[in-house]
């Protein structure tokens, strides 16, 4: 398990991180509505759920380990909804 | 014809294909980005290649229709059923320039006239276009300008811009699209969108993805394609030209525009003095139209040029200045082509040739067999190296027979692809929502019967669809779905390729065909009652079932499934039916994969040698000559409690066998579609593999034989048609 809850409020990410977490990444975020998402041994997420982190707006703790990752929710990153800007 | 007309013509009619395709799914989907981005690359590149060759009415044209594509992808208009016939209509008239062309080399006149009304079209359904949804996602050639007003390029050192829209069941494929996109180096920037406004997490489907990625790098457009070349389709790349700090999508000179304006040097260094200022005239429109498809702004430097040496030179100089095109999208990306084993266009009368001088080599190879046998006869001490020799000859040249044979092939896409169109067109006329879905269409067969099977399969698909689907209401009150499917497929199976058509309607009305049997006489009452279900079914395969009575628009044409068979069992296939009431039918074609090589019996009658299709020999036997009776014209003996007549090939071939008073006769027992018959011969022989050559000259018309080759020992061996001989 590369997602997994470790606290009342605290989503843990770690690892590599593939599509079949997704699902659980997102039923976690469903029934913890004040999650904070723990990704600083994160080294790769798949697409999917970069997803799930992206739609939820979920609050994130640190860096990832995957500097790529990183950059995707940071720096020069910015996450545009259709309509929205 | 000059060879840029040539490749003018081999790609305008790929593009129509690909256009033709993406049209009807976007009928289906219109929404669907990847299809509409497709479709308006084909017209692009269709008008493109116009305007090269100068077909200016042709460039029109398309253009119009190219307009409406962009606006589509604009989010400006939406592509309606209306709008898809009428660029559907475009690409018509396109194919009937085209084949003018062919013929002429010059668009037929009063092109410019069918330009002008399809653009009147085109502009006509300016009514009918809605707005793309709010919601829908930005417009593709937005995403540039928004880049630009966000990034300084220059300052980043961006050499290319990245717009990534992963299909929405891409993770279904394992592609992850975030990972791909970091295997591009140097990334100095990253946007994430979603495609569609986000649902909320409780209904979020994580697996369909809804992300657009757009990225700045600092390599080039040819090797960021090159990265993501598995999903080149969902990837538009634009190269960032530095010394503007702008967007240009084309840079440089395609390598086909170098050769169109080498070839206008090479007509500028003529000097012949007749047709100096047509010459003249041409080379300059020809250089002109080629620049300004690529978006050179050098065209307008060619304006106005008297001399022929001096606009030579001026070609040249843009030939040295112009870089070759790395940044044109469509060049940079990896065309499905280049990304498919590499091909070459071979003239199909040099694979022939090949074909032809194949079969001679195997001729000679049987002479080879003969004499090794002559020489074990006579007991020469050379026999057995002969026999070694002709061995191993004998495996080579299976080899090389299947290596060019297979040459020949062609997928069955050739022939799957124009059905679509027809059915859409049904569909309308009959107001009988339908869908025609296709499967293996890349399964290959030899181009003779991938070209002989599209007039049996249209024959079939027609009557599918005129007696087979029901109208959409009344598929509703029997739970079916409103839209009828007809399916399409085909597969190899060992030595056949299998085509089946089958569709979800009524299936065959068999009390129908029974009373039609009856009244067009092809069986008594009585002896339908005896008939199974299946045997009735199998009486729409009868000649005479169907008559011209039945012309209907659709499928009647006064050409009945036994036309259909006729042409299939002429290729040496099969072609039956399966058919449930209410559930529909499947109509299978089995077909043999190469009509070329054919396993045969030989036999003898008098001094000439038969080969017979050994798929169609059942037994041979010898009966007592007094068993075989005259009853009418016909002699016929029972076997097996079953009468079967005996074909007399002195008659049917013209051939003056001899007369035979032998107290017995050896008959082959041939059988095809339940249909039997018996040959009688003087001599079997041995069964062997020949090419099959079709008789051509004055023996293409004769009755009864397939074709000829040549036996070992040099006799010439006539194939029977055996379809034809028991018909």
């Amino acid at each position: 398990m590369t997602v997994r809850r470790t606290g009342e409020f605290t989503i843990l990410l770690e690892g590599i991180c593939p599509i079949a977490e997704a699902e659980v990444l997102r039923q976690l975020l469903v029934s913890t509505k004040t999650a904070t998402v723990d990704w600083r041994a994160c080294e790769w997420a798949h697409t999917a759920v970069i997803q799930v982190l992206l739609s939820s707006k979920v609050e994130r703790l640190g860096q990832p380990k995957s500097a790529f990752l990183g950059k995707l929710f940071n720096a020069q990153i910015r996450v545009t909804e259709p309509g929205k800007e | 014809m000059n060879e840029f007309i040539e490749q003018f013509l081999l790609e305008s009619r790929e593009l129509v294909e690909s256009a033709t395709r993406d049209l009807l799914a976007l009928e289906r989907n219109p929404d669907d980005a990847r299809t509409l981005d497709s479709a308006f690359r084909s017209f692009h590149t269709l008008k493109g290649g116009a305007a090269i060759v100068g077909f200016d009415a042709m460039t029109r044209a398309v253009h119009a229709a190219e307009d409406v594509l962009s606006d589509a992808r604009a989010g400006k208009r939406r592509m309606s059923s209306m709008l898809v016939g009428e660029c559907l209509y475009c690409l018509d008239q396109v194919i009937q320039w085209l084949e003018t062309v062919q013929g002429s080399g010059i668009l037929p006149t009063g092109a410019n006239d069918s330009a002008d009304a399809i653009v009147a079209r085109l502009g006509a359904g300016e009514a009918n276009f809605t707005p793309k949804p709010p919601g829908a996602g930005p417009a593709s050639d937005d995403w540039l300008q928004k880049l630009r007003k966000k990034y300084d390029f220059v300052k980043l050192g961006a050499n290319c811009a990245i717009r990534y829209t992963p299909d929405a069941d891409c993770f279904f494929r394992d592609e992850d699209p975030a990972s791909l996109l970091a295997k591009v180096e140097d990334l100095v920037a990253i946007e994430v969108e979603a495609r569609k406004p986000w649902s909320d997490l409780d209904g979020l489907d994580p697996f369909d993805c809804n992300l657009v990625l757009t990225a700045l790098t600092k390599c080039n457009a040819a090797e960021v394609a090159g990265v993501l070349a598995d999903v080149r389709g969902q990837l538009e790349l634009s190269a960032i030209d530095e010394a503007t700090a702008g967007v240009t999508l084309v840079k440089g000179l395609t390598s086909s525009v170098r050769a169109v304006l080498r070839a206008q040097i090479e007509l500028l260094a003529e000097t012949e003095p007749q047709g100096a200022r047509g010459r003249l005239a041409s080379a300059a429109r020809s250089a002109m139209n080629a620049l300004r498809h690529v978006g050179s702004e050098q065209a307008g430097g060619l304006v106005g040029e008297t001399d022929p040496s001096r606009l030579a030179a001026a070609i040249e100089r843009i030939l040295h200045e112009e870089p070759a095109q790395t940044s044109d999208k469509a060049a940079a990306l990896p065309s499905p082509r280049d990304a498919a084993p590499r091909t070459l266009r071979v003239d199909t009368e040099r694979v022939d040739r090949l074909v032809d001088l194949t079969a001679e080599l195997l001729i000679s190879k049987n002479a080879i067999g003969h004499t090794a046998k002559l020489a074990l006869d006579s007991g020469s001490s050379l026999a057995s190296r002969l026999k070694d020799q002709h061995n191993q000859l004998d495996l080579l040249i299976r080899e090389l027979q299947k290596s060019v044979l297979g040459l020949r092939v062609l997928p069955l896409r050739q022939v799957f692809q124009r059905f679509p169109r027809l059915i859409r067109e049904i569909s309308v006329r009959l107001g009988r929502p339908m869908l025609l879905t296709t499967e293996g269409d890349d399964t290959e067969a030899d181009k003779m019967i991938v070209e002989a099977l599209y007039e049996p399969l249209l024959h079939v698909l027609r009557n599918a669809v005129d007696h087979g689907v029901e109208p959409a209401e009344q598929r509703t009150a029997q739970g079916k779905a409103p839209t009828a499917t007809i399916s399409l497929r085909a597969r190899r199976q060992g030595e056949n390729v299998i085509v089946e058509v089958e569709d979800d309607g009524r299936g065959v009305d068999v009390p129908k065909v029974r009373e039609i049997a009856i009244r067009r006489g092809l069986a008594t009452a009585d002896a339908l009652a005896a008939y199974s279900e299946a045997e009735v079914i199998e009486l729409i395969f009868a000649p005479g079932f169907s008559t011209a009575s039945d012309i209907t628009d659709i499928s009647g044409r006064g050409v009945g499934m036994d036309a259909a068979r006729s042409a299939v069992e002429a290729l040496g296939g099969q072609l039956s039916i399966e058919s449930r009431e209410n559930r529909g039918s499947i109509v299978r074609f089995v077909l043999p994969f190469s009509v070329m090589m054919t396993r045969v019996l030989t036999a003898a009658i008098g001094e000439q040698m038969f080969g017979i299709p050994l798929e169609t020999v059942v037994e041979t036997t010898r009966v007592a000559r007094k068993a075989i009776v005259s009853i009418g014209a016909s002699r016929v003996f029972v076997l097996r409690d079953k009468t079967i007549p005996v074909i007399d090939l002195a008659e049917t071939l013209d051939y003056l066998g001899c007369q035979r008073d032998s107290a017995t006769a050896t008959l082959v027992i041939l059988s095809i579609s339940e249909q039997f018959g018996a040959i009688e011969v003087d001599r079997l022989g041995e069964g062997v593999e020949v090419m099959l050559k079709p008789m051509d000259g004055i023996l293409s018309g004769t009755r009864g034989v397939a074709g000829a080759t040549l036996l070992g020992d040099g006799k010439v061996l006539l194939i029977l048609d055996v379809p034809e001989l028991l018909s």
